[in-house]
C-alpha cells in the first residue's frame, strides 16, 4: 500500500518535470485512427543526421544552426476540417492547462495563432505552436534547446524567394 | 478604427520615415525597402496606435531600429561609408563644396558621427521638438541639446570659415 | 537681411530656437536671393525637406498577414501528400519519419512555418530580441505598451 502511494507520488512528480510534449502527444492519441489528421514526428537521431550536412548559403546556416540544438519536432496538422476554431480554442486550453508558459498569442477574426513555452533554467525546452481558424489546425512542439532569436531569423532570411524554392522543391520530388 | 488611426496618424508620416532611413542608410531604395516593411509591421500593431501617446514618433523610432536592424542583417558598414567620407572632405575639391549646396551640406553631415547625424536630420530638417528627438533616440533631452548645440557650433565654424576665404558663391 | 532674422539667426547657431523661430527662419533664408554659405546651408537643408518617398501602401489586411504561415502549413502538408506519407500513416501508429531527405524538408518548412509565425505575430526583431532569452521578460502581449 505505501509502496503503492510512493510510486503514484513518483508518477506525479516525474510527469511534472519530465511531460514534454504531453500536450501534442494526446493529440496524436485522440486522433490516431482520424484521416483529416496529419501526424508526424521527426526524432533526435534524425535531428543529429542535420547536423552533419553543410551549409551552402547563409540562411541555409541559420536554418542548420537552429536545427543544430533541437532534439525532437511534433505536429499533428490538418487543413480540411469544419471548426478549426473551436479547435483551436480546445488546444490553447489544453496547452494553458499543461503548464506551458504563454509567449504570444495573435488574435484574428479569420485565424489565430498561440506560442507557449516550457522552460528551465532560462533555456527554452519547448515550445508549442498552435494555429487555428478557418478549415486549418496546426499543432507543433519542438524539443530540445530552443533559441528563439535565431529561429525568428530564418524566416527573415529566406523571405519571399525561400519560400517560392520551398515550393520548387516540393513539386521536384512529386 | 484602428484602421483609421493608421491611416490619419501613420501614412502621413511615411515621407519622414523614408527620410530619416535615407539619413541612415543613404541609399534611396534600402530606405524605401525599410520604410515598406516598418508599415507593415506597423500595420500589423495597428491595435496598439490608439494606446500611444505619439505614434508619429513611434514610427520614426520603428524606423530607426528596422534600419539598424538593415544594417546588421546585411552585414552593411555604415562606418566605412563614413570614414571614406571623411577623407573626401579634407581633400575635396573646394570649388565643388561651394557649387553645390546639396554636396556641401551632404558633405558637413557625412563627417558626423551617426547619433549627431540623426539629431541634426531630425531637427533641422524634420523640425521635431528636442523630446520627440529624445523619444526616437533613447537620449536624454539634454544629450540631444548638446548634441544640436555642438552640430551647429561646428557647422556655422565651417561656414565662416568658406565665407572669410570669400569662395561662397 | 533685416536685423530681426540676423538675431534670429546668432539665436539659432547657440541651438536657442525654438521650432516655430527656426522654422521661420528656415522660410526666410531658403528663399532668399542672397548666395551666401549660410544661405546656402538652409537652402540645402530645405531641399531635403522636398525628398518623397513615393511609397504607396496598401493595408496588406489578413491574407497577407498570415500568408507565410498558411504558405508553410500548406507546404508541410504538400510534402506529406507529395511523399505518400500521409496515406502511409493511417496504417501504422507510427508517425515517426525515416526518410533523412523527408525529413530534412519537414524540418526546414515546420520551421519556416514556426520562424514565420514569430514575425508575423510581433515585432521580435527589434524591441524584445535582446531580452527573449529571458523569458520572464517576454510577457509579450501585455508589454507591447512598454515598446514606445
Amino acid at each position: 500500500m505505501k509502496k503503492g502511494i510512493f510510486f503514484i507520488v513518483l508518477a506525479f512528480l516525474s510527469a511534472g518535470v519530465f511531460a514534454q510534449g504531453e500536450v501534442i502527444t494526446s493529440y496524436f492519441n485522440k486522433y490516431a485512427d482520424n484521416d483529416a489528421f496529419t501526424k508526424v514526428s521527426v526524432s533526435s537521431k534524425m535531428f543529429s543526421m542535420f547536423t552533419e550536412m553543410e551549409a551552402g548559403t547563409e540562411a541555409e546556416q541559420e536554418f542548420l544552426e537552429a536545427v543544430s540544438k533541437l532534439k525532437g519536432l511534433k505536429m499533428v496538422m490538418a487543413d480540411s476540417i469544419a471548426d478549426a476554431k473551436a479547435l483551436y480554442k480546445k488546444a490553447t486550453a489544453d496547452v494553458n492547462k499543461a503548464g506551458y508558459a504563454e509567449l504570444m498569442t495573435v488574435a484574428d477574426p479569420d485565424q489565430s495563432m498561440l506560442f507557449s513555452i516550457k522552460e528551465n533554467n532560462g533555456i527554452i525546452e519547448e515550445l508549442v505552436m498552435v494555429v487555428g481558424g478557418g478549415n486549418k489546425f496546426v499543432l507543433l512542439s519542438l524539443y530540445g534547446e530552443i533559441d528563439l532569436k535565431n529561429i525568428s531569423r530564418i524566416a527573415r532570411d529566406m523571405k519571399v524567394q525561400g519560400l517560392e524554392d520551398l515550393g520548387r522543391m516540393h513539386h521536384d520530388k512529386k | 478604427m484602428s484602421k483609421e488611426l493608421f491611416d490619419t496618424r501613420i501614412m502621413p508620416v511615411r515621407d519622414k520615415m523614408y527620410r530619416y532611413a535615407l539619413s541612415i542608410l543613404k541609399s534611396p531604395d534600402n530606405a524605401h525597402d525599410v520604410v515598406q516593411e516598418c508599415l507593415i509591421k506597423i500595420w500589423k500593431k495597428r491595435q496598439m496606435i490608439s494606446t500611444i501617446d505619439n505614434p508619429e514618433s513611434w514610427a520614426m523610432r520603428i524606423t530607426r531600429n528596422q534600419c539598424y536592424d538593415w544594417v546588421k542583417v546585411n552585414r552593411y558598414n555604415l562606418l566605412q561609408v563614413e570614414k571614406s567620407d571623411q577623407a573626401d572632405i579634407n581633400s575635396a575639391d573646394q570649388e565643388l563644396l561651394f557649387k553645390d549646396r546639396e554636396v556641401w551640406l551632404n558633405k558637413i553631415i557625412d563627417t558626423l558621427p551617426a547619433k549627431h547625424r540623426e539629431i541634426f536630420h531630425l531637427r533641422e530638417v524634420e523640425e521635431l521638438a528636442y523630446q520627440e528627438i529624445a523619444d526616437i533616440l533613447s537620449l536624454t533631452l539634454g544629450e540631444v541639446k548638446i548634441s544640436l548645440f555642438r552640430t551647429r557650433e561646428k557647422i556655422k565654424e565651417l561656414i565662416n570659415k568658406l565665407d572669410t576665404y570669400g569662395l561662397a558663391n | 537681411m533685416d536685423s530681426r532674422t540676423k538675431l534670429l539667426l546668432e539665436k539659432y547657431w547657440r541651438a536657442e530656437t525654438s521650432t516655430a523661430e527656426e522654422r521661420l527662419l528656415k522660410e526666410q533664408l531658403g528663399t532668399v536671393q542672397e548666395a551666401s554659405a549660410e544661405a546656402n546651408y538652409f537652402k540645402a537643408i530645405d531641399r531635403r525637406k522636398q525628398q518623397v518617398s513615393e511609397i504607396s501602401f496598401q493595408h496588406p489586411g489578413k491574407r497577407i498577414y498570415y500568408w507565410y504561415v498558411t504558405i508553410a502549413a500548406s507546404l508541410v502538408i504538400g510534402l506529406l501528400v507529395g511523399t505518400g506519407l500521409w496515406q502511409r500513416q493511417q496504417s501504422s501508429s507510427e508517425y515517426t519519419v525515416h526518410d533523412p531527405e523527408i525529413a530534412l524538408e519537414l524540418t526546414r518548412n515546420a520551421l519556416l512555418m514556426v520562424s514565420s509565425g514569430l514575425n508575423e505575430g510581433k515585432d521580435l526583431s527589434a524591441y524584445q530580441l535582446n531580452q527573449i532569452n529571458k523569458p520572464k521578460e517576454i510577457i509579450t502581449n501585455k508589454s507591447n505598451s512598454n515598446i514606445y
